[in-house]
């Protein structure tokens, strides 16, 4: 189906569809790496006084493990799907800069390689955690050449995203099909366009803290060495990049269960314009929150009370997305295949990483938590449950438009079973380990830490296998040779049905009144797609 | 299918590649072996020669697009748009970096007296000349969209021109003499802000130049015409970004 596979077409490719696939495979690759790192890390916590790893190469696999999870996997995960999808929900022929998405994907492959090489430089790579704080990034406590490539490795990855950010704004902005208004692009569409605008916000604090960093460790600038710069100066560039930059992680991943909850529900969303705008909330909102990450470097007692409502602030529109997310399931018809399944159970991991990481907004308890392993559930709920899982669900559920092949749906459903089950025991147990500082490299029996551990050891031993399983089951399904229907879903939206003419009535407002009501979309499907693009050219 | 085929084919390009690995051979340069700096830099030039070459053929041109909706923006191009999206981040960079002077320079307490340090009346001559050079572009943008392609021509010299005598100023005079004084990139905070900052505008006036050059390359080959002339106006809106900016570096390190 690919015809001849040339290696030359893709390595010069500027097509949207082809960039994305090789977005989804390049984030998929480091998935693996990464998600092999959690495993060496949790084979070296299963029991206490375990030598397995030594605490440089444990600190090292924590680093890449961090950095590769969040910027490496998830993002680029978002980002491969709304190359493929969002020029199909919207009917254009491609990104506004065809050519600027190419060279976003290859420097975002490159950063990675970069990345991940630091480790076989000698005397390492960064062993700082993804945080790199100041002054442990610095010459002085870092001094391997490893550490400043890193460094980098991340302000490549920052102009990457940067990159495509201004693609997809230009491109959603500019390149609507005559009929897609404001009002009738796509949900999946709006969270990426909300993901990119926050990325320009973002990535370039980010830049400019590494160029800093990047200066201090080869020209011998001493912005995070000094006193009066150190440690604050880097954490207030971080944060200001590092709590955003959770929302761009998330926004994709909300996207895609609305498009999955819509199409299995069938449904429409419930009340579409307060999600937007509870979406546009939480992207300005989460401008001024990043303090919270700082409750305990001796900020004044006003700063903590203004980041202590803002975060609070921030989890009203939040949480009005994901009631938002649930009411559209309210009498819906639902179908639970293995997309749905992922969805439902990303929901229930941000209800548990939500509830978790609001506790704390308040200060006191930031005391008690803060650095614990409770943090790190914390953001694997919301990070490795709601964000994979839901990108999962959107693999899936896309998959068929992607490669016109149905993956096994017994088989699906076993994986979530194994991979839902296998997160939980994994992640949940760090709930009660609120004493056990993040990043230690082992323990004694003493502290009582250990059958908690090896609990979380036995969960990532089943989780980890089954997200292999779970990516072997869409490889094999693409290895047969049958094509499936083109709309095996009878999904309502545009990248399924090709229907952009605007000639359909907008749908209404579906309020608490008539939430009942299924509205059925559009009647009249064209037998034809005018639009040149979804055919299929992958 | 056969023409969709076809066009595939045109739009492919080794470029994007090509850019990325040089990039990618730079870093690896800047972290571990200085000379692949060089090597990193002679693939990123090649590969923006292709650039160029594609560009001033307009091989990628955009093909007839279907009806769009546009609104709010219907009046401006993509390539404007995408460049102000562009501009944003660039503020954030500047904006951050100039947050992160102001951060140090508050928590140091004692700071040297700017105009001890610095020379006010170098500052002031190079401030003109940048000033200057933003009139001088768009003087430029009005010949062209008057068909006076002579009038662009000496307007993107004179640019070019006054922006290689701001580099020269600030590379070849003040920086020397500052260093010569002690005030080396490694003594302290002021001097490592004022160099980063100032170091990150002069990359930015290099683009700028190598942008300009292009320009002039292009209206040589008789590339711009009174309909024609997206370029001039897209790389005029980012070298007079750069001169904003420097309306911002100049009183914060030479006045204040």
């Amino acid at each position: 189906m690919y015809g001849e596979f040339s290696i030359k077409e893709w390595l010069t490719t500027t097509n949207h569809k082809r960039v994305g696939i090789l977005y989804i495979v390049t984030a998929v690759f480091f998935l693996i790496v990464a998600g092999s790192f959690g495993m060496l890390m949790r084979t070296q916590l299963a029991t206490p006084n375990e030598n397995f790893l030594n605490p440089f190469t444990y600190g090292q696999i924590v680093t890449l493990h961090g950095l590769l999870m969040i910027l490496w996997v998830l993002t680029p995960l978002g980002a491969g799907l709304a190359n493929y999808i969002v020029p199909l929900q919207i009917g254009a022929k491609d990104l506004a800069f065809p050519r600027l998405n190419a060279t976003s994907y290859w420097t975002y492959l490159f950063s990675g390689l970069l990345l991940v090489g630091t480790v076989f430089l000698p005397g390492g790579g960064a062993n700082t955690g993804w945080t790199l704080y100041a002054p442990l990034n610095t010459i002085q406590f870092s001094p391997q050449s490893g550490a400043t490539l890193a460094a980098l490795a991340l302000a490549l990855f920052a102009v990457s995203v940067t990159m495509s950010s201004i693609n997809f704004i230009t491109t959603i902005v500019k390149h609507r099909a005559k009929g897609i208004t404001w009002t009738r692009l796509p949900v999946f569409t709006w969270s990426i366009l909300m993901t990119m605008a926050l990325a320009l916000f973002a990535f370039p604090p980010l830049a400019s803290g590494l160029l800093l960093l990047t200066t201090d460790r080869i020209l011998g600038t001493v912005f995070f060495s000094s006193t009066q710069g150190g440690s604050i100066l880097w954490e207030e560039l971080f944060w200001f990049f590092g709590h955003p930059e959770v929302y761009i992680v998330v926004f994709p991943a909300l996207g895609i269960i609305a498009e999955v909850f819509m199409t299995f529900a069938k449904k429409q969303l419930f009340a579409k314009k307060i999600f937007i705008i509870e979406f546009a909330a939480v992207t300005f909102l989460s401008l001024g929150v990043w303090m919270h990450h700082m409750f305990t470097t001796g900020v004044d007692y006003n700063t903590l009370q203004v980041f202590s409502f803002t975060t609070l602030a921030i989890s009203v529109p939040f949480e009005g997305l994901v009631l938002g997310l649930v009411l559209t399931l309210y009498k819906g018809h639902i179908k639970l295949t293995a997309p749905m399944l992922y969805c439902l159970a990303a929901i229930f991991t941000v209800t548990l990483g939500g509830v978790t990481g609001v506790l704390q907004a308040f200060p006191v308890l930031d005391y008690a938590f803060n650095g614990s392993y409770w943090i790190v559930g914390h953001f694997h709920y919301v990070m490795a449950g709601t964000t994979l899982f839901a990108l999962i669900a959107g693999l899936y559920y896309w998959w068929p438009k992607m490669t016109k092949r149905k993956y096994n749906e017994t088989f699906a459903k076993i994986t979530f079973a194994f991979s839902f089950i296998g997160f939980n025991v994994l992640y949940f147990p760090y709930f009660f380990l609120v004493d056990m500082p993040r990043r230690i490299s082992t323990y004694t029996a003493s502290t009582g830490w250990a059958s908690l551990n090896f609990d979380s050891t036995v969960g990532a031993f089943v989780f980890g296998p089954a997200i292999l399983l779970t990516l072997l089951n869409l490889i094999l399904s693409y290895r047969k040779n049958d094509a499936c229907e083109s709309n095996p879903w009878e999904a309502k939206e545009m990248e399924w049905t090709g229907n952009y003419s605007g000639l359909t009535p907008e749908p209404q407002n579906v309020d608490i009144t008539n939430a009942e009501r299924i509205v059925t979309g559009s009647q009249s499907v064209p037998e034809k797609s005018e639009i040149p693009n979804n055919g299929d050219l992958i | 299918m056969k023409e969709d085929v076809q066009t595939e084919e045109n739009k492919s390009s080794f470029v994007p590649l090509i850019i990325a690995a040089g990039v990618a051979v730079l870093l690896l340069g800047l972290a571990i072996y200085i000379p692949l700096i060089v090597a990193g830099l002679v693939i990123i030039t090649a590969a923006l020669f292709k650039l160029f070459k594609d560009g001033a053929s307009e091989k990628y041109a955009e093909r007839k697009q279907i009806e769009e909706e546009k609104y709010p923006l219907e009046s401006v191009s993509k390539e404007k748009l995408g460049l102000w999206i562009f501009l944003a981040s660039e503020i954030l960079i500047f904006g951050s970096l100039i947050t992160a002077y102001l951060y140090v320079r508050i928590s140091s307490g004692s700071w040297p007296v700017a105009t001890q340090t610095h020379n006010v009346i170098l500052g002031m001559t190079n401030t003109i000349i940048l000033l200057t050079s933003s009139l001088t572009m768009i003087l430029g943008l009005y010949s062209i969209r008057l068909g006076n392609v002579k009038g662009l021509k000496i307007c993107l010299g004179s640019t070019f021109a006054l922006g290689l005598a701001f580099l020269g100023i600030k590379l070849g005079i003040e920086w020397p003499a500052l260093i010569s004084s002690g005030f080396t990139i490694n003594s302290g905070l002021p001097a490592s802000s004022y160099f980063v900052l100032t170091g990150l505008h002069a990359v930015h006036v290099a683009v700028g130049l190598v942008a300009v050059g292009y320009l002039m390359f292009r209206a040589s080959m008789g590339g711009f015409t009174s309909s024609k002339h997206v370029a001039v106006e897209n790389i005029g809106l980012y070298w007079h970004f750069v001169d904003i900016v420097w309306m911002f570096l100049f009183p914060l390190f030479y006045l204040i």
